[in-house]
């Protein structure tokens, strides 16, 4: 762990990226902002990315089935909106003729906002719980959540007249009311969505500082002898396991606000694998890092993919072994080094 | 006898597979009594102390701490108990700060709920006590992993002491020492032994001699001979086995 042995850049970061963040749509095309909005909702899983992997050691490969939960709860909501009192389109060329039941309580928003924020904590506390009593960790714990992952993928695309399958769930209206399908109002979301990262990243920030962050550290260095030190480490693991679990079903909502749609991709593999990326790029430990990672790769897979769209993932793995070879502290250990030699010292 | 025992061990089995570490092995430790472990490699000290604080498991045989029976109770719910390990290769957290690594080990500090929202310095009072007990005192902000060798013993030590136990099992903490951190760790020992007991595992009769009334001889996975130092040094298995005479 490198101390912030200067207090300043640690204020100094945070106060830079949410100022750009917040000047940003104002200096660029009205279309282009509901696309920053997009690249933000990855945000909210590279932190929790940074809190199980960075602090925790914990691996996983299958936050897009947060980032998933999330974004089907609220597309839900919005697609029974958006239909009203119709069937959901899909539903109708699927010849499926009543409402499922399971879709009855997304009719209020109440339930939809309840399901984005307790869900994922209810499905990922008592799995991992379970998984990490059986010391499971590393390299399995990985392959297991890479494969839920993939197995939800089919599971919604099996199920066409429930999901929408592969095409996903698309074209909304309103949420309650309030318009969220121009460009106009996504503007207006995105600020909504810079108060809610700055929520998370500040709620983030306080359980790392706090001694539970020093715990989580010493459970990634030493597993075994924090459980002689007292510790039932199974709990604290499933426990930083579900706050991040929360947080990318919060992004996977946000995501659906500003593309007005979510297909089972984003639930899948590379999708998964593509978060962990973020905050590989940003840099494992570190917040602020996490953050402009998620803007700065979205940002760039729009520009490639849509320049040279099949070189993408070339590009994203290229991405990797740099980071993971030449910066392994990733943009945060840049910003370190930068600020260092700018106050005037080495380190 | 075994009525006021802190722990009692009875009749205690440990197999791997074919192979047997520990067979029959019964001992009972006193409240603030101070035990030493003695025996040749593979005798089955270091697996003696791996069953009693949960590391391994007994085949056969019952482990009684305070009247509860260890058989099915978890390495951490062990501890909590009041029984602290330190291992013989010295295992402090080597990213976190001296001080990091004592708090971190206050029992009472380790439930969710008060590691996230447990006020600052909680434990501060009680960290520095147990760092000037053990001398690290200086050495508070410094990462773990920058100690020496001797420095990570006493930290590990330290991290016991926080926790307040009941019983500690100390696995040869003096191994890998030079002569003056030895004395130090001895002198530290016995200040130690005043208020909890202690099992100890150590080879060097020196120390032995400086730290304990009251030896146990482990040979082959079995008691051997028990007795005060003078006693088991003058048996004539004990100086066959293990003195190698």
């Amino acid at each position: 762990m490198r101390r912030s042995s200067f207090p300043v850049g640690a204020v100094l970061a945070p106060v830079l990226i949410f100022t750009v963040l917040a000047i940003l749509p104002l200096m660029s095309d009205p279309f282009r902002v509901p696309l920053f909005g997009k690249y933000l909702s990855f945000a909210f899983v590279a932190i929790g990315i940074v809190l199980i992997w960075g602090y925790c050691g914990i691996l996983s490969l299958g936050q897009g089935i947060f980032f998933g939960i999330g974004a089907y709860a609220l597309a839900m909501y919005l697609k029974l909106e958006a239909s009203a009192p119709e069937l959901p389109d899909f539903m109708v060329w699927s010849s499926v003729e009543e409402l499922p039941l399971w879709w009855e309580p997304f009719h209020s928003l109440g339930v939809a906002l309840a399901a984005i924020l307790v869900l994922p904590a209810l499905v990922s506390f008592p799995l991992s719980y379970l998984i990490f009593r059986k010391r499971v960790s590393g390299v399995y714990f990985a392959i297991l959540t890479l494969a839920l992952s993939l197995t939800l993928t089919v599971l919604i695309i099996g199920s066409q007249g429930g999901t929408g399958g592969a095409n996903g769930i698309t074209d909304f209206s309103t949420l309650n009311g309030i318009d969220v399908a121009s460009d106009e109002a996504r503007a207006h979301w995105y600020y909504v969505q810079l108060v809610l990262l700055a929520v998370a990243a500040v709620a983030v920030g306080f359980l790392v500082r706090a001694r539970f962050g020093k715990v989580l550290i010493a459970i990634r260095d030493r597993e075994d002898r924090v459980r002689f030190s007292g510790y039932d480490t199974a709990l604290y693991k499933a426990f930083t396991f579900s706050v991040a679990s929360v947080l990318a079903s919060i992004g996977g909502a946000m995501f659906v606000l500003f593309t007005g749609l979510i297909t089972p991709q984003l639930v899948g593999a590379v999708a998964s694998v593509e978060m962990v990326i973020f905050a590989a790029f940003g840099g494992r430990m570190s917040i602020m890092g996490a953050i402009a990672a998620a803007f700065l790769v979205g940002w760039l897979k729009s520009m490639l993919s849509e320049t040279f769209p099949e070189l993408w993932l070339f590009f994203l793995g290229a991405l990797f072994l740099i980071v993971t070879a030449v910066m392994p502290q990733g943009l945060a250990g840049i910003a370190d080094a930068l600020w260092a030699r700018l106050s005037g010292r080495s380190s | 006898m075994s009525e006021q025992a802190l722990l009692d061990v009875r009749g205690l089995t440990v197999r791997f597979g074919g192979f047997t570490a520990l067979s029959d092995v019964s001992l009972s430790i006193a409240p603030g009594e101070v035990r030493v472990i003695i025996g040749p490699n593979g005798a089955g000290k270091t697996t003696l102390l791996d069953v009693l604080c949960g590391k391994t498991r007994a085949t056969s045989g019952s482990i009684v701490f305070e009247g509860v029976d260890l058989a099915s109770v978890s390495e951490y719910q062990i501890t909590r108990l009041g029984v602290g390990r330190k291992f013989q290769t010295p295992s402090v957290y080597e990213d976190l700060t001296v001080y990091q690594n004592l708090e971190i080990s206050v029992l009472e500090g380790q439930s969710l709920r008060s590691s996230i929202f447990g006020a600052r310095g909680e434990f501060h009072d009680r960290i520095i006590e147990v760092a000037r007990t053990t001398e690290i005192e200086s050495l508070l902000n410094q990462r773990a992993g920058t100690l020496s060798h001797g420095q990570k013993q006493w930290l590990e030590i330290g991290m016991l002491l926080v926790q307040r136990p009941k019983l500690i099992l100390l696995d040869e903490p003096v191994a890998g020492m030079s002569l003056r951190e030895r004395d130090r760790t001895v002198e530290l020992l016995q200040r130690i032994a005043e208020r909890q007991a202690i099992v100890v595992i150590e080879h060097d009769m020196d120390f032995v001699r400086k730290l304990s009334r009251h030896v146990t001889v482990l040979h082959q996975g079995a008691i051997l001979c028990e007795g005060n130092v003078e006693t088991v040094q003058s048996d004539a298995r004990v100086r066959e086995v293990y003195l190698g005479e």
